[in-house]
């Protein structure tokens, strides 16, 4: 072995160490699968599917809508209508759903069984295309658009030139929201209908026996698995392009009306949050019962969890950044993100009895599982740095160590504290871990806010919900505040 | 280096944060420093608090909670228990489904322990030695939308929703999971397991809709998504009370062979091997005591105290008025797998 493999060696080490730790509750729950005997049960599969994909072309459709209409039109506040848009990811559909219905006149009735849970958990998920969508129009070359503004009706271009140069982000956003939803649970059980992550839901509820639930494990696990290996090319394509043109889409001003598709996620999260401020007045003034206890803890959690994320990626993937490992490793790491979080659970829970019961910290579940978004950041971000300026700098005389804290990741500071944000968000929003793993006397502010929709007074489900998205909006802040703090680029 | 450091400082703050109130830590005579009690409560939060809060002001002793989702109802708490039998870490479990509770001591969970706060409830709801102690009962009712039902028409009893006007436009839990199992169970000990499973099925032929849990009823009926639900009379009183367009019927109360409703008492139960024997003692006094009762009937939980001269709920008819579901609790606890059989093989899951 030569010496320069032996380094390349060492310097992967900890990423592998990083991506064996997060795959273990996966790992786990396969071999189970490998040493026993059982027949795997896919019984509710089809109705599972037929959710996530119908949920997923609700997204794709009206993502895609708002998204080109976005990054093609000139809109007045069109980035506060981006930014509303976006709030519908810093909780789960179900919760969107519930404000919603608290909306007096509305006959939400209408929307029930498999086909209104689709539509409303694809109505809840639509800013993941949205995003993927705005990002690829940024990247589009402008001269290639401005082209086609000379000889082609709007729809035209949307349909002839738009659409094709899409395809990639639109396959991603498909997939990716049709992966989320295979994971969902919530939204079943309110509208009424059995998925395979309800059947694991419920049977672990029944037994809380990993082994038993295995046999509903598997096939969901590898839908996800499958669904994402195929999501992963489009993604990578759209997040880590460089751009062609010069400018991306250049913005037209353009009437009101035009405007519309563009307002439609912002909408949802206006309609439900306008439910929770009827709620939270109904019969008298809101009546807030989180304890600050309960309400830091929540915050804490989903910032430790973003934070030691970024650290440990930043840790593992630097000495990686150059070499083709990196890639795999996004591939692995996203890989094990796309497994919903419920599994993830169950996974170290089953760890857990396997090593006699010892007490799984949420955060380790959430860390273990997140670890794709600051690495994808990471490598997002370095893939658009020109190398020759790291070359450049190695003829300054400072340390690799200086280097790298005061030149590189200065630099790919904006994109870590995107992902940072993202994954507090994401951990705040977790109600699955939160109900699988805390100890007695442990309660986050999305499971309170569950267990209280039950039977609390509505203005108690109001400000319960207030609460959680003042929580979530100070967990963004803090965990996206950590690594602007350490790396924000010097003058 | 001043600035990674402080930001290493707050992490490891946020970190020690992050990890929520863990049990108070036993030493090995089982003595903790600040006082505590750990609660696998199954009772809804809203309601639970009441007692834990009322508790923990009058003892200092903390209460740490732990509760299950609406959907997995009792169930997820019992599975849990057995699962933690080798190593427990509750030392009381709150059942807010007395079947589940009698199922959990014919697995060996529980400790014996009589209170004396108890001795006023009646001999039927409680174990003899102690094992479990039933307090603050609850009926299973039918609520209505009045929007959609005229009183005239609404359900008397649970039977009538095998007919063809109510095909499609009335909802049930899922019968795996909470009192909706108790219900169930309780169908099958009196009618036994063929008239029962034969109904379980009419139900389904007829477009039953199985909720989220019982609270998800309510909120259907309520709102209007279906016009009728068998759910427990708590959920539907708030539903009364937050001025919904409902009404509640107790079912098959009419005739002289009528069935009657079930009635549910909550069962305290002392885990065998539990951390904290001591407080978990003391916890159960406070439980199963006429003050307990006195809290979670004047509340929205509305249940019906089973001391004697506690007055009951002020939004449903007095207890004594309604004819109840005769079955014995022991019973219904070992017909619980024969029913999630047949109710696995009706609806498919």
């Amino acid at each position: 072995m030569t010496r320069q493999s032996r380094l390349s060696g060492l310097a992967a080490l900890p990423m592998v160490v990083l991506l064996g730790a997060a795959a273990l509750p996966v790992v786990f729950l396969l071999s189970r699968l490998a040493v026993g005997e059982m027949a795997v049960d896919g019984a509710s599969l089809a109705a599972t599917a037929a959710f996530a994909l119908g949920g997923a072309a609700v997204a794709t459709a009206t993502g895609a809508a708002a998204g080109i209409t976005a990054g093609v039109l000139a809109l007045p506040a069109g980035r506060w209508l981006i930014g509303a848009a976006c709030v519908l990811i810093a909780a789960p559909p179900a919760f969107w759903w519930l404000g919603a219905t608290h909306v007096p006149g509305i006959p939400w009735n209408l929307l029930s069984g498999l086909a209104g849970g689709a539509v409303v958990a694809g109505l809840a998920l639509s800013p993941v295309p949205l995003l993927l969508v705005l990002a690829a129009l940024r990247e589009l070359p402008s001269n290639l658009y401005e082209a086609a503004r000379v000889g082609l009706r709007p729809w035209q271009r949307v349909c002839f030139v738009l659409l094709p140069l899409l395809r990639a982000p639109l396959a991603a956003g498909f997939l990716l929201v049709a992966i989320l939803l295979l994971g969902e649970s919530e939204i079943p059980f309110l509208f009424g209908f059995r998925t395979a992550m309800t059947d694991v839901v419920t049977l672990f509820a029944q037994t809380y026996d990993v082994t038993r639930t295995i046999p509903l494990v598997v096939p969901l696990l590898l839908a996800v698995l499958v669904l994402a290996v195929l999501a992963g090319r489009p993604l990578l394509r759209t997040i880590l392009a460089t751009s062609r043109g010069t400018h991306g889409v250049v913005r037209r001003p353009t009437s009101v009306m035009s405007a519309i598709p563009a307002t439609v996620p912002a909408a949802i999260a206006a309609i439900s949050l306008s439910g929770y401020a009827a709620a939270s007045f109904a019969g008298g003034l809101p009546e807030w019962r989180a304890t600050p206890a309960i309400f830091w803890a929540s915050i804490a959690e989903a910032v430790g969890c973003a934070w030691i994320a970024l650290l440990l990626v930043v840790v593992a993937a630097y000495p990686l950044r150059a070499a083709p490992g990196a890639k795999v490793a996004l591939w692995i790491a996203l890989l094990v993100f796309c497994v919903p979080a419920a599994i993830f659970g169950i996974g170290w829970i089953g760890i857990s009895h396997a090593l006699g019961g010892f007490q799984v910290p949420p955060l380790a579940a959430h860390v273990s599982r997140a670890i794709a978004l600051p690495l994808l950041g990471f490598a997002i971000a370095y893939a658009r740095l020109p190398r020759s300026l790291e070359d450049a700098a190695r003829l300054v005389a400072v340390s690799p160590l200086q280097r790298a804290l005061w030149l590189v990741l200065p630099l790919v500071a904006p994109s870590l504290v995107a992902a940072s944000a993202l994954v507090a968000a994401l951990a705040f929003a977790d109600r699955d871990v939160a109900s699988l793993l805390l100890p007695a006397g442990g309660s986050r502010l999305m499971l309170d806010l569950y267990l209280l929709s039950a039977n609390a007074p509505s203005r108690v489900v109001g400000a319960a919900a207030f609460t959680a998205l003042g929580g979530a909006a100070l967990s963004v802040a803090l965990a996206a505040a950590g690594p602007l703090f350490l790396w924000r680029p010097r003058g | 280096m001043i600035r990674p450091v402080g930001c290493i400082g707050l992490f490891a703050f946020f970190v020690s944060c992050g990890q929520g109130t863990a049990p108070a830590r036993t030493g090995p005579a089982g003595e903790t420093g600040a006082r505590s009690v750990v609660v696998y409560s199954s009772a809804d939060k809203e309601f639970a608090e009441l007692i834990f809060r009322a508790y923990e002001q009058k003892t200092g002793i903390k209460v740490l909670p732990l509760y299950d989702t609406e959907e997995t109802k009792t169930a997820g708490l019992t599975a849990r228990l057995v699962a933690e039998k080798a190593k427990p870490r509750a030392d009381v479990f709150w059942s807010s489904d007395t079947s589940r509770a009698v199922a959990l001591v014919e697995q060996g969970i529980a400790a014996a322990y009589s209170s004396p706060e108890a001795a006023a409830i009646p001999s039927r709801y409680k174990s003899a030695d102690g094992l479990w102690t039933g307090f603050a009962a609850r009926i299973r009712v039918v609520l209505y939308n009045t929007d959609l039902v005229k009183p005239a028409d609404a359900p008397r009893s649970v039977l009538e929703f095998t007919e063809a006007r109510w095909k499609g436009r009335f909802a049930l839990a899922n019968p795996h999971f909470g009192t909706t199992s108790f219900h169930a169970a309780a169908l099958f000990v009196k009618w036994g397991d063929a008239r029962a499973t034969r109904f379980l099925d009419a139900l389904r032929n007829n477009g039953a809709v199985l909720a989220a849990g019982n609270a998800d009823v309510k909120d259907r009926v309520a709102d209007g998504r279906v016009a009728a639900g068998i759910l427990d009379e708590d959920d539907a009183v708030v539903a009364l009370r937050d001025k919904k367009p409902v009404a509640l019927v107790v079912p098959d109360q009419d005739g002289k062979d009528a069935l009657g409703t079930p009635l549910m008492p909550n069962a305290a139960i002392l885990v065998q091997g539990a951390p904290h024997p001591e407080e978990g003692r003391r916890f159960i006094d406070f439980l199963v005591s006429a003050e307990s009762e006195k809290i979670l009937a004047a509340s929205d939980a509305a249940q019906y105290p089973l001391h004697p001269g506690v007055a009951g709920p002020a939004l449903l008819p007095p207890l004594e008025g309604i004819r109840v579901l005769d079955v014995d609790y022991a019973e219904v606890a070992r017909k619980l797998p024969a029913m999630d059989a047949a109710v696995k093989a009706v609806f498919g899951r």
